[in-house]
């Protein structure tokens, strides 16, 4: 009889799991088409933004064709800013500060991110679940949650389309589940082909200042081990993707610069020297979800940024050390 | 456009227009591209205040579709406005309804204090304050200097964060942001 019940509840436990492990392979497939359709599909649409305090109306057209992925981003309220990105560059037109920055593009991977280790073993970090269908922009859409199992990262609720698989709303959450920011498709649609025009810039910025990034980078090693530093702690889960330097702007000194990542999020650390005169600072400062920590360690400037939450980029930022 | 049409266009979004009403203004609606721009931002915001998670109902724009698709014969032409003026009134009336319900969005969503208080040292990494980011410093408020370093780094960080993961938001949506509690 005991024998028996032993069974019983183990082959329940089994279930459970079996219904779990599938729940979270079927989210996971989600954001893999999810991430696919963003860069594979054609579509415009108007969205809002919305972070403390504001709400920002803009406009997006994506374009994928045979040369490649181009993409245009508007503001439809407040100041005119404008970006545009090619398979070679990404132009940030900023109206209202009279100023063009102008950067490499990278080539977009989709998720998963084929990372060679356990970095793919997301469920230890995150919780993944597909929830109801709801409606956005007139649109049927599957909610796929997937929230953080500690204080390091955050969560997101995701719209996802059923047809498209285009994210149509977006809301980033912490850990309590409180809403820091959220994108929400107000109308989109899917053409055939886009024409040209509609991905060219109102302003040209030709009276503004420019800062490009310099095609030619500093050769100063391309590895770790060139490296005067090092990042000594990073959350469980996070891993180091891309290490190298960069001069991002041609009046700019060259910046070291470290990326990690959980598999969903990404955190970038920034070291740099500072100029003579400059004095010390510590800190924290967002931009919706998008925290920064700087700090100075021996006369350089130490910046870390990421989509994550604040102690996530404190700790990074506070870990740095000269070898 | 009057008072009444006003309210009629409350009405509408809440799918309280009576069978009288709702053809006279979706007849309207159809010749009219200034009222319907406004009925298109009373949308977003009402489309924003259900927010997210929630059982969506019909969008407004979905039943003035509806509506126009199944009201085939319009009614007659009503007169022209008389004048600019007829059209303030009601158009600062929505804005002004307009605005209370943003601020009640967010009032409702925001759980970031935009009050500015001097960038510090580091809070306990334990601190669930400090996990949606209770203080800090607003990024637009930050030093120039800083901020034009910080302006490089956004736009490099996001082809790398683009390249691998899952956005929560798409990219460069942060940048094309505006901040409107600049100061």
């Amino acid at each position: 009889m005991t024998r028996s019940l032993v069974s019983s509840v183990l082959a329940l436990v089994i279930v459970v799991a079996q219904n779990v492990a599938l729940a979270e392979s079927d989210a996971r497939q989600w954001l893999e088409r999810m991430s696919m359709a963003s860069q594979s599909l054609n579509y415009s649409g108007t969205f809002v933004y919305q972070r403390q305090g504001s709400l920002e109306a803009m406009r997006i057209v994506h374009a994928r064709d045979e040369s490649g992925e181009r993409e245009r981003l508007l503001s439809l309220t407040g100041p005119k800013r404008e970006v545009l990105r090619d398979n070679q560059v990404v132009t940030c037109i900023l109206g209202d500060r009279q100023a063009v920055v102008v950067n490499k593009s990278r080539p977009r991977t989709p998720f998963p991110v084929r990372f060679p280790t356990e970095l793919m073993d997301l469920e230890k970090h995150y919780h993944f679940k597909v929830l109801d269908e709801d409606r956005v922009a007139g649109l049927t859409c599957r909610v796929v949650s997937v929230q953080p199992r500690d204080e390091y990262r955050y969560g997101r609720r995701l719209c996802v389309h059923d047809k498209s698989h285009l994210l149509l709303r977006s809301e980033l959450t912490a850990a309590r589940g409180e809403a820091i920011e959220q994108v929400m498709f107000t109308a989109v649609e899917f053409p055939q082909a886009i024409a040209g025009q509609k991905l060219l810039p109102d302003m040209d910025g030709a009276d503004f200042t420019w800062h490009r990034e310099p095609s030619e980078q500093p050769e100063t090693g391309d590895s770790v081990a060139d490296s005067r530093w090092k990042v000594t702690q990073v959350p469980d889960g996070f891993m180091l993707t891309d290490h190298g330097w960069h001069q991002l702007s041609a009046d700019e000194a060259g910046v070291e610069h470290w990326v990690y990542s959980d598999g969903l999020a990404s955190v970038s650390v920034y070291i740099e020297k500072s100029p003579k005169d400059s004095e010390a600072y510590s800190g924290v400062s967002y931009r919706g979800a998008l925290n920064a920590y700087g700090t100075m360690v021996g006369g350089y400037y130490v910046t870390v940024v990421g989509e994550v939450p604040r102690q996530t980029v404190e700790l990074i930022g506070n870990s740095v050390r000269v070898k | 456009m009057s008072d009444e049409i006003g309210e009629q266009l409350s009405a509408l979004v809440d799918d309280e227009l009576d069978e009288v009403e709702r053809p006279l203004l979706l007849g309207r609606l159809q010749r009219d591209t200034e009222l319907r721009e406004i009925l298109g931002r009373y949308q977003l915001i009402s489309e924003v205040m259900r927010g997210a998670g929630q059982v969506a109902t019909l969008g407004i724009a979905d039943r003035v579709k509806r509506e126009l698709e199944r009201n085939t014969a319009l009614p007659p032409a009503e007169k022209p406005n008389p004048g600019g003026l007829g059209w303030m009134k009601p158009i600062a009336g929505l804005a002004v309804a307009a605005s209370v319900a943003l601020v009640a969005v967010l009032a409702v969503t925001s759980v970031r204090q935009p009050a500015v208080e001097t960038a510090t040292r580091v809070a306990s990494t334990q601190d669930t304050e400090a996990a949606v980011g209770g203080s800090g410093e607003l990024w637009e408020r930050i030093e120039p200097r800083i901020d034009k370093r910080m302006a490089a780094y956004l736009v490099n960080h996001n082809e790398y964060a683009a390249s691998r993961g899952v956005q929560g938001v798409m990219p460069y949506v942060r940048i094309v942001g505006y901040e409107n509690n600049r100061q």
